[in-house]
């Protein structure tokens, strides 16, 4: 079980790259108890957030479109994606040195166990789906 | 939890379990501490007489959240003993 303090600590580390290269903003760090967690970041066009529910182990990626800069419906498939479907439609945009570069971007990053090594996953796949936007 | 607080978000003076308090022990007595805790204040809220709002299942999970199943458990048995008590709406 990982704490709020240690689960901000890395999704800030791994997903550095939505300030350095997109210009994103950080604009939320939730923390609820042990329960759930929630890392937020906006382009003024979308919010990106990364969050996590402790207990129940389900870690989400989603890119919030914004409709006038308000958060979308939830169950808005068009506005609300998820970072799986957006890799769906990206993977076949991108090709294989594309993907080494891109693994090469995040080479540095030492993932100590199975939790960590998720969220590096999803942080190489979104950055690699914000190219492609 | 994020379906939750995005529709929230739309409601005003709507309330969300957002209260949750860091709980110590295993994981076991964290989950068991976590569950009391939302049980609680699903109860609270029905005793409230205020309107809940049950958004269903999130299809985007492959397990449904035990804490929804909890609830729905809560909310069933409760409407048994107090029928007609509770105003639920289901979108």
């Amino acid at each position: 079980m990982i704490t709020g303090k240690r689960y901000i600590e890395i999704v800030k580390d791994y997903f550095a790259f939505l300030k350095e290269e997109y210009n994103y903003t950080l604009i939320d760090e939730i923390i609820r108890g042990n329960a759930y967690y929630d890392v937020q970041y906006t382009d003024n066009l979308k919010v990106v957030s990364i969050s996590y529910e402790n207990i129940e182990n389900y870690f989400q990626v989603i890119v919030f479109i914004l409709q006038n800069g308000k958060l979308p419906n939830y169950d808005d498939k068009t506005r609300t994606l998820h970072l799986n479907k957006l890799n769906t439609s990206v993977l076949s945009k991108i090709d294989k040195i594309e993907v080494l570069l891109n693994n090469e971007y995040f080479a540095n990053f030492q993932v100590k166990d199975e939790f960590e090594r998720k969220l590096l996953k999803s942080a190489k796949e979104l950055r690699l789906c914000l190219k492609h936007w | 939890m994020k379906r939750v607080e995005v529709a929230a978000s739309e409601i005003p003076e709507s309330r969300i379990l957002n209260t949750m308090p860091e709980f110590t022990g295993t994981e076991d007595q964290i989950t068991s501490q976590m569950m009391q805790y939302n049980r609680q204040w699903i109860l609270n809220e029905m005793r409230s007489g205020n309107t809940i709002l049950d958004m269903g299942l999130d299809l985007n999970r492959t397990d449904p959240s035990i804490f929804y199943q909890m609830e729905q458990n809560m909310m069933k048995n409760y409407q048994i003993l107090h029928p007609g008590s509770l105003n639920i709406i289901r979108p």
